[in-house]
């Protein structure tokens, strides 16, 4: 029912204070009552103290309100462990223990005899004076220190070195990397001044003994060009690298092949630029 | 610096001098043989547990460090080779089990004639493991709680919890003799 009906009936809309409670809302409202407890006696004292002197009885009835916090549970059964165990020294606890004490018997004196025999007997563990060296309580701290310092030259010769270490073997540093770009682009660029030179020569293209070469060449492009999309991604990828240098040299020695046939058609000229490599 | 007693003892033990050797044996033979046959119910085995325990010293005095007390190191394998064998037996018992089947008392009367001192040693002998371990080795060999938790490699707590529970156990079950003896 819209407020428009409401306005066109005269009706008001149910006031939530005004509703008389259900029976279960009257139950949840007696149970939440009975669980109010009255204010301690000594904090209505605090107040009423607070009332005729504000200036301390503010601060007592604050500190009245104040518990001091409550020991560790480990720490209160350790106290009451204590406690306990102390507290057995009445004259029964120690006609006890005197009882217990009387029954212990002397270990029987042959043993003496069977256990020195055993002994003898017994080869005694050979000694390991390395390691017992590195056990020496006084070397001990010696070690940990050698150790602390070994580790941290470690540490700082890691981190400085970092530019030059590959912080990850899947991927290249960042000298690497540069050096990586470096070799692709001379690569590249050998590779396009032979392409220029083949393509000038259109005879290669109709050369069916240099068909296979043609086709390889084609083959290494569309695969330079798809490990160069992949690259996209993380040009630091090394594996990925290392694909893209390998297929540039492979193109490079193919388009140099592919130029000095034209150089062997043309009955012998200028050896190519690239084919030197 | 002057050396401890015990570190000349260990020494001596090194070097292979049976004197060492003799008096360390005279000094916790008794304590060890007691705490064994209370572990274990009887004197055979227990002899058998200080012997292995002795020679077990005897070979290894050099892998002691010297950080704990030699009596600890010692109670410490005495209580090893006492649980394992306690392990190899047929009837096997539980090291943490309550409700275990008792070793029977050192000394075992006939219940009609049974004194405070036999009740005494028959409700020891009734008491869990560990806390008759804690119990014998404080009450009898008057070890302290540090010694006791590094023996039983446990906190001094448990350590202090266990001899709580074994002297409120036998007070309980000694509670017949309480009035006659007041």
């Amino acid at each position: 029912m819209s407020s428009r009906d409401l306005g066109a009936t005269g009706a008001t809309p149910p006031d939530p204070e005004r509703t008389p409670p259900t029976r279960f809302e009257r139950r949840i409202a007696d149970a939440a009552r009975a669980l109010v407890r009255p204010l301690p006696p000594e904090l209505y004292e605090s107040i009423a103290a607070a009332a005729r002197d504000p200036d301390t009885a503010h601060a007592a009835a604050a500190r009245s309100l104040v518990r001091p916090a409550p020991l560790p549970f480990a720490e209160l059964l350790q106290k009451a462990r204590a406690a306990e165990t102390d507290a057995f020294d009445g004259a029964f606890d120690r006609a006890i223990a005197d009882a217990a004490r009387s029954l212990r018997r002397p270990a029987p004196p042959e043993l003496l005899d069977l256990v020195r025999a055993a002994a003898r007997a017994a080869t005694p563990a050979p000694q390991s004076p390395p390691r017992f060296r590195l056990l020496h309580p006084l070397l001990r701290p010696l070690l940990a220190a050698a150790a602390t310092l070994v580790a941290g030259l470690a540490l700082f010769f890691a981190s400085q070195g970092e530019a030059t270490a590959a912080p990850h073997p899947a991927l290249l540093s960042a000298t690497a990397l540069a050096r990586a770009e470096s070799e692709t682009t001379a690569l590249a660029s050998r590779a396009d001044t032979l392409e220029a030179e083949v393509a000038a020569d259109p005879a290669l293209a109709a050369d069916e003994s240099l068909a296979p070469l043609l086709e390889e060449a084609a083959f290494l492009e569309m695969a330079l060009s798809e490990c160069r999309a992949a690259l996209e991604l993380s040009q630091a990828h090394s594996h990925l690298r290392e694909q893209l240098r390998t297929l540039s040299e492979r193109r490079v020695l193919l388009l140099a092949t592919l130029a000095a046939a034209r150089d062997a058609a043309h009955g012998g000229g200028a050896p190519s630029a690239g084919a030197g490599r | 610096m002057a050396e401890s007693p015990e570190s000349e003892l260990a020494e001596g033990l090194r070097r292979g001098d049976e004197r060492a050797f003799e008096q360390l044996y005279r000094l916790y033979s008794d304590g060890l043989f007691h705490l064994a046959e209370r572990m274990l119910g009887s004197a055979a085995d227990a002899a058998d547990v200080l012997q292995e325990t002795f020679v077990a010293v005897f070979r290894r005095i050099e892998t002691w460090r010297g950080e704990g007390s030699l009596k600890s190191w010692l109670y410490q394998i005495a209580v090893r080779f006492a649980l394992r064998s306690k392990r190899r037996r047929p009837l096997t018992v539980d090291f943490d089990d309550e409700e275990q089947v008792p070793p029977p008392a050192i000394h075992d009367p006939p219940p009609a004639e049974m004194d405070f001192r036999s009740a005494v040693d028959a409700e020891i002998a009734r008491l869990p493991t560990r806390a008759r371990m804690v119990f014998v080795m404080h009450t009898v060999d008057g070890m302290t709680h540090p010694e006791i938790a590094k023996v039983l490699e446990v906190d001094e707590g448990t350590s202090k919890s266990q001899l709580h529970y074994a002297r409120s156990l036998l007070k309980r079950r000694l509670a017949r003799f309480e009035r006659e003896l007041a």
